[in-house]
């Protein structure tokens, strides 16, 4: 209770911050339309040459980066504070979480939520719009169960980050948490099915990408059937429930190693 | 005067040590990014209608684009430098003897000349393991060496003008995203500049982006002539000018907005 009336509180210092800055909210939204202009000449040039990537079409490729824009509106909104533990943890910000009476984690995770996740599902919204008039087909059912997948991908690849974030602890500087994110971003635009089968392993469980993009889509389009869907969901479920264990035993370990500026 | 920029250099190459792990991270993500191009071409070269047109050609192009991008691009600039100004932290290197726009640029450098010497040995060592073929004229390798002093400087010159939007608006991203989003694609980072069609083509070639690495990539795999190589140099030079002195102008109009703590 005590945590969701703090939760509250963030929410109402979120909303005050997002009305200050109205001008980098306009341009977040400006910068998401032109990313989905560039995106959609990049796949536009590539399609003018071929008529399907192993059976992909034009449309079909718009709905992975719809689901991807959803996974990014997630994760940044949700879970943004996985991206930047390494700087709290090298640069002695963390001192101020340690001192407060809540689990350090929650309330940074808390102080990092952004309201602003209506801004950002506006490109998937758009993304969405440009795949229908390609003639891709949605199934409004699958749709919203999509949408479960692709928040609980987000989930998986915060843990993720916590844990290799938490090793800055012995390491200092974890920029390469970064570059993970940045390796996502490049391999997200495309559907993982034109990759090799072990490449697609890698992607479902290694870096969780095929639950980003490729399974939502498939679902949504109704070329996936239930069951196999709802295994999905299951493996999801397990791979939260082992990251989880794995982020939490490195960031305690790393706890304890951290001695703050004055000792 | 000399000597404060060798420091700065030594400050930057002790970080580097520091971090080694980190950057060892970061480097991980070259062959994951090669592999992503050689399987999305060979399935569109498979399907497509391209001709004249190989997929070794495109993976030396997309691998050398990689490297070329990673040694001049100067992406964390910006960041740096809105968080320098949101946190008070531009109040240190203001007091500095040696000017900011000079602290960063000799810091980057530094940086960009380990990668070039690094990357240069990854892609001659690829060039034999793959057979990539890159141009072996020595004085068309000699002129690439110097374009990518032109392309650092270029980039220095852009990101830095970017980055200062941090004294008008707390939040900058958006704008900084807004910016590689377009200078990415127009530098040929997404495509081939070459597959582009029409006016699209006309844009990204006369852009002062294509000189930033586009440019390069094409003297590496000797597309270009000597000939064709002169006035595009030319044109490289006066664009580097023209973006110094913008990002002196944008400098001066950002320092008398500027207020430290205590300043």
């Amino acid at each position: 209770m005590n945590y969701l009336r703090l939760f509250l509180r963030y929410m109402r210092i979120n909303i005050n911050t997002l009305l200050e800055y109205k001008a980098s909210f306009i341009l977040g939204i400006l910068s998401s339309l032109l990313y989905i202009f560039i995106s959609f000449l990049f796949w536009g040039t590539i399609y003018s040459y071929t008529k399907t990537i192993n059976g992909w079409t034009f449309g079909q490729v718009m709905l992975v980066q719809g689901f991807f824009a959803m996974f990014l509106a997630f994760f940044w909104s949700i879970f943004h504070f996985s991206e930047h533990m390494d700087k709290l943890i090298i640069y002695g910000g963390l001192d101020r979480f340690l001192v407060r009476p809540m689990n350090p984690l929650v309330a940074y995770m808390f102080e990092m939520f952004s309201v602003d996740i209506f801004g950002r599902l506006f490109s998937t919204i758009v993304f969405f719009w440009i795949a229908l008039q390609l003639g891709a087909s949605m199934n409004i059912m699958n749709f919203a169960a999509a949408v479960v997948m692709v928040f609980l991908s987000s989930a998986i690849f915060a843990l993720i980050l916590v844990a290799l974030s938490s090793l800055a602890f012995w390491i200092g500087k974890m920029e390469s948490v970064i570059a993970v994110f940045d390796l996502v971003w490049n391999i997200s635009d495309y559907p993982i099915t034109i990759f090799p089968v072990t490449a697609q392993i890698l992607m479902t469980f290694g870096i969780p990408l095929a639950f980003m993009q490729t399974y939502p889509t498939l679902f949504t389009m109704q070329q996936l059937n239930l069951s196999y869907f709802l295994q999905l969901i299951v493996i999801e479920i397990l791979l939260i429930f082992i990251w989880l264990q794995i982020a939490t035993f490195v960031w305690n370990k790393g706890l304890k190693r951290y001695s703050s500026y004055g000792g | 005067m000399v000597d404060k920029r060798l420091r700065l250099m030594i400050i930057s190459l002790n970080n580097l040590r520091a971090y080694f792990i980190d950057f060892l991270f970061r480097l991980a993500g070259f062959p994951v990014y090669i592999a992503i191009v050689y399987f999305l071409w060979k399935v569109i070269l498979e399907n497509s209608s391209l001709t004249g047109i190989s997929l070794g050609f495109l993976v030396t192009y997309y691998t050398t684009m990689y490297a070329v991008r990673n040694i001049v691009e100067q992406w964390e600039i910006p960041g740096k430098i809105s968080n320098d100004v949101r946190q008070g932290h531009m109040v240190v290197p203001l007091t500095k003897p040696i000017s900011y726009r000079s602290y960063l640029f000799w810091q980057s450098a530094l940086n960009s000349i380990f990668f070039l010497v690094l990357y240069a040995l990854i892609l001659f060592a690829l060039s034999i393991v793959f057979h990539m073929t890159f141009t072996s004229d020595p004085l068309i390798i000699l002129l690439f060496f110097i374009s990518m002093i032109f392309a650092f400087m270029m980039n220095f010159a852009m990101f830095f003008t970017i980055g200062l939007s941090a004294f008008w608006m707390e939040e900058n991203n958006g704008i900084v995203r807004m910016f590689m989003s377009v200078t990415s694609f127009l530098s040929g980072a997404w495509i081939p500049l070459d597959l582009l069609s029409g006016t699209l083509k006309d844009i990204a070639l006369l852009s002062p982006f294509s000189l930033t690495s586009y440019f390069q990539v094409s003297i590496l795999q000797g597309k270009l002539s000597l000939e064709q190589i002169i006035p595009e140099f030319a044109l490289m030079i006066v664009w580097t000018l023209i973006f110094f002195l913008v990002a002196k102008f944008v400098w001066k109009l950002g320092e008398r907005r500027y207020t430290g703590y205590g300043v």
